[in-house]
């Protein structure tokens, strides 16, 4: 046998195994989504019919469907900017200065590890409406209570609190190992060259340099955010009246509470496009930075 | 135009001193080289000057100014750095530009609206010619619209001199910017710095662990150990003269040959490593200073060890009876020696250097005496 | 740089030192309430100390009230399983995607790259049915099995085996190891820190994960962690915070333990999946 037939061989034979994995638990489940997202089957059904677009129609009438995702976007418009800009502001102060710097950064990632869903049922208890610390806080400094989750103007920015508060450390990780690729002497020549100030020199160098990495943790915020689904499910169900209903959870409530399959799909296929979308963006910037670096 | 004058700045960290109090006075116009092994501290001592660090003691003072307390961009200083420190996303235009810009400009000109404004749009325009004759100048204006990154190791080194020219400052420091040259380069790069001091006329103080550097292109050298000067002096006098062992070592190339000796009161000197009554010293001749002999006639012999044949120079090693090498300069157009050959080795005694056990330079003349 | 002025250094201390209290004030409510007895936890005056204190019995009550130590069980049987057969999988697949030529490598690299673009939520309807199906539904297996196949891990350890010589692997060849033994006696040793890396973020992702146990099982025999304390809650009716709490501190407790003991390795674990 020659060389490159035994590598062929080999090759093939090392991801046999992952292929029939991949076949069974992702390429089947991916196009079936396709496949169902134009059927109006259900779960237990014994025969299944293709409906054309009528799923579609159907999401596209449904204000439910409309107002799960535009909660969607809200949340990942609040979420994205703040968890990156707490992160960034973590990163350059912990890199500005020598001492706790283990300390803060270990503080910060914290709520990184921790199970979220635990975590949601302690801020469920923070955020209870008689007892819990942040309405004392507020009545100790003289502003009115709320009853935050309840409330159905703010119970989804509540829940972006929560997803800020669960990812920035994350982001802060990202950008300090950005930090620390960006070489001190640059610092050194900016401080001969006479930048004025700290901004001056964050603006010259710090913002440029961690371009890259901010656009990574740009993209990898808005996909995480976009995944929304403990804090919901939860500690408020959707509620109070679709004020927090987001994709993730419709989909689970259309599909494993209602199972109704087909229609679970169509809006799995919007989440999907939304996550593709979002992440091919990525690359039309890599491309761009690539390019002039 | 600046002289600069250091009154015993020292620098420590917890319990490491790296300058243990150096007083230098540098003239108005001068290229002076801070030269020694890594870890002597030149480093650190110019980045006191430059403003980036904070000596624990002692003075800077900038034409009579002493400016401890005054921020790096207030000192009028520049810096060449053994990086270049080029900013990466910046072409080489602006590169060059940053420092005008941050100076001339104030917040929001610089800002991103500061291009719609009359003033500054009237201030780019002028450093946009500034930069243009700095390019010129150092023949560089073909790699203006470039990225650090397309450029080779000597474009970079121009493009960091031409950001520390274009501002005019009061004094240049360097900071080994041309160890990251290959050698043909930096032969090349010597000679165009040494060019560009001669007509800019500024001071200049050149960082360098390379003694060949900082001979062929000071006006003085000092040379650092320790966190200390050992000597400052002109090329020629640090080579001739060397105030101390340390010193003597550090600079020629090839290295001095340096020797056990005993002497006596009356200045006779004799090569020994046996322990002796009289005054133990360290007698020292570059390997010009000596010439092969015969045998019997000279105060030190051996046998020839190796011959290193550089062409213009035959420099042959001679390893004594008391097992030091000795290195002896030859013509290679007069007989030349094999290595095996028996050999005495003759030494000029006007050229001899004499160091006590406190590695300082015993002055006087001295004579030879035969004896092993 | 110059000394920075005991101002500046006060200043980053302050901003910190608020960020840190955002960032701890959960953990710190956590685990004082779970201390706390019931009359303390509904009065009016906040006390992160208790004066009398209740940790003995909520923690009791939390651990009877409900299978804690099953669910804890429950978690690293899974995170284990899910880790063992996710590395079992990836190790040879990277290892061919790197190292060998044969027909389609460029497409199932494609395909890699692509699967990596797909959150597994969305998959999540069609894998129920299928589990449904073939009968798995409510098991450790609907648990592990979708899981098993990773082309992060692939991806992962894929890149970093670009990264061994080549000629590493043909010496291995030379001493006549076959390509599968090349994978698990000269590329696996040499790829522990990617291992870790990829560990950490399989093992966090999978004890933390919520959805997929919410959706995969239903009897409380097989709730992972953070199932159990939804249970735990809702069987409690959600006002008997005490031991609420001290159920939540049990099972956030086992990660933060490990984090804090090697919390290096976690983060620059995270860094390392997260920038490649």
């Amino acid at each position: 046998m020659s060389l490159s037939a035994s590598q062929n061989r080999a090759g093939l034979a090392l991801i046999a195994p992952a292929s029939v994995l991949a076949l069974l638990f992702l390429i089947a489940p991916l196009s079936s989504i396709f496949v169902l997202a134009f059927t109006d089957y259900q779960l237990g059904d014994r025969s299944l019919s293709f409906v054309g677009l009528k799923n579609f129609e159907a999401l596209a009438d449904d204000p439910t469907f409309w107002k799960s995702l535009t909660n969607t976007l809200i949340y990942s418009a609040v979420v994205v900017p703040g968890s990156m800009l707490l992160g960034l502001v973590s990163a350059l102060l912990i890199d500005a200065g020598t001492s706790l710097r283990s300390f803060y950064r270990t503080a910060f990632f914290l709520p990184v590890m921790a199970s979220l869903l635990a975590m949601a049922v302690v801020w469920e208890f923070m955020l209870h409406p008689s007892f819990g610390i942040v309405n004392a806080t507020m009545k100790a400094l003289g502003f009115a209570p709320h009853n935050w989750l309840k409330d159905g103007g703010i119970a989804l920015y509540v829940l972006a609190v929560i997803g800020i508060w669960q990812s920035f450390g994350f982001n802060m990780v990202l950008f300090m190992a950005g930090l620390s690729a960006i070489p001190r002497d640059l610092y050194d020549a900016a401080e001969m060259d006479g930048t004025p100030n700290a901004w001056a020199r964050f603006k010259l160098i710090t913002w440029p340099l961690l371009a890259p990495v901010t656009v990574f943790v740009a993209v990898t915020s808005v996909i995480r955010s976009f995944q929304v689904f403990d804090t919901v499910h939860a500690l408020t169900q959707g509620g109070p009246n679709k004020a927090t209903e987001v994709l993730l959870y419709t989909i689970y409530a259309e599909g494993f509470e209602f199972f109704r399959s087909g229609h679970a799909a169509a809006i799995t296929i919007v989440f999907i496009m939304l996550v593709v979308g979002v992440s091919l963006l990525r690359f039309v910037s890599l491309k761009k930075n690539g390019a002039s670096a | 135009m600046a002289g600069v004058n250091i009154r015993s700045v020292a620098k420590t960290f917890g319990e490491t001193h790296v300058l243990k109090g150096v007083d230098l006075d540098i003239r108005d116009g001068e290229f002076i080289s801070l030269v020694g092994p890594s870890g002597c501290g030149k480093s650190t001592l110019l980045r006191i000057i430059a403003g980036l660090e904070q000596q624990s003691s002692g003075n800077i003072l900038l034409d009579g100014t002493a400016v401890d307390r005054m921020r790096p961009r207030d000192r009028d200083l520049a810096m060449v750095f053994q990086s270049y420190a080029l900013y990466p996303h910046l072409t080489v235009a602006e590169n060059i530009a940053v420092p005008l810009i941050m100076r001339r400009l104030n917040a929001t000109e610089r800002s991103v609206v500061g291009g719609l404004l009359p003033s500054g749009r009237g201030k780019r325009k002028e450093i946009a010619a500034e930069v243009e004759r700095v390019c010129e100048a150092l023949s560089i204006s073909m790699l203006k619209d470039r990225k650090p990154a397309a450029l080779s190791g000597g474009q970079r080194q121009r493009v960091a001199l031409a950001r520390a020219m274009v501002r005019k400052p009061s004094a240049f420091l360097m900071d080994e910017p041309l160890s990251n040259l290959d050698a043909k380069m930096r032969v090349q790069a010597r000679g165009e710095i040494a060019a560009l001091h001669r007509q800019l006329g500024s001071t200049f103080i050149y960082v360098t662990h390379d003694q060949a550097e900082a001979m062929t292109m000071s006006d003085r050298i000092a040379v650092m150990m320790g966190g200390e000067i050992l000597q400052i002096d002109t090329p020629d006098q640090v080579y001739q003269m060397p105030q101390d062992l340390r010193v003597a070592e550090f600079i020629g190339s090839p290295k001095i040959n340096v020797l056990q000796a005993a002497m006596s009161e009356n200045g006779a000197l004799a090569f020994t490593s046996a322990d002796t009554d009289s005054n133990r010293v360290h007698a020292a001749f570059r390997p010009e200073a000596a010439r092969l002999a015969g045998e019997a006639e000279a105060a030190l012999g051996g046998t020839i060890h190796h011959i290193e044949n550089l062409g213009a120079d035959l420099f042959v090693q001679v390893m004594t009876a008391g097992g030091d090498l000795v290195i002896v300069r030859c013509d290679p157009s007069g007989i030349r020696p094999a290595i095996g050959d028996k050999v005495g080795i003759h030494v000029d005694e006007t050229r001899l250097h004499v160091f006590g056990a406190d590695n300082r330079r015993i002055a006087g003349a001295f004579r030879l005496e035969g004896g092993r | 740089m110059m000394p920075r002025s005991f101002a500046a250094s006060a200043f980053r201390h302050a901003a910190l030192l608020s960020i840190a209290t955002f960032a701890l004030l959960p953990f710190a409510v956590m685990v004082s309430t779970s201390i706390k007895p019931a009359n303390e936890i509904f009065s009016d005056t906040v006390r992160w100390w208790p004066q009398k204190l209740a940790m003995i019995e909520n923690y009791s009550e939390a651990f009877s009230a409900a299978p804690l130590m099953l669910y804890l069980v429950n978690g690293v049987v899974v995170t284990a399983a899910i880790f063992f057969l996710q590395v079992l999988v990836a190790l040879p697949a990277a290892y061919a995607l790197a190292k060998l030529r044969f027909f389609g490598r460029h497409v199932a690299f494609g395909f890699v790259l692509f699967c990596l673009l797909i959150p597994y939520q969305a998959i999540a309807v069609p894998l129920f049915i299928l589990l449904y199906y073939v009968g798995l539904l409510d098991s450790y297996s609907a648990l592990v099995l979708p899981f098993t196949i990773s082309v992060f891990g692939i991806f992962l350890m894929r890149q970093f085996f670009m990264g061994v010589p080549d000629d590493l692997v043909d010496a291995a060849r030379m001493d006549g190891m076959s390509e599968l033994s090349i994978v698990w006696r000269v590329m696996l040793p040499a790829a522990v820190p990617a291992l870790t890396a990829f560990g950490v973020f399989s093992v966090v992702a999978h004890w933390n994960d919520y959805f997929w146990p919410l959706v995969a099982v239903s009897s409380d025999s097989y709730f992972t962690p953070p199932l159990g304390i939804m249970a735990f809650r809702n069987a409690e009716a959600g006002n008997d915070f005490g031991p609420l709490m001290a159920a939540a501190t049990i099972i956030v407790a086992p990660l933060l333990a490990l984090f804090l003991l090697a919390q290096r390795r976690f983060i620059e674990g995270i860094a390392f999946t997260g920038i490649k």
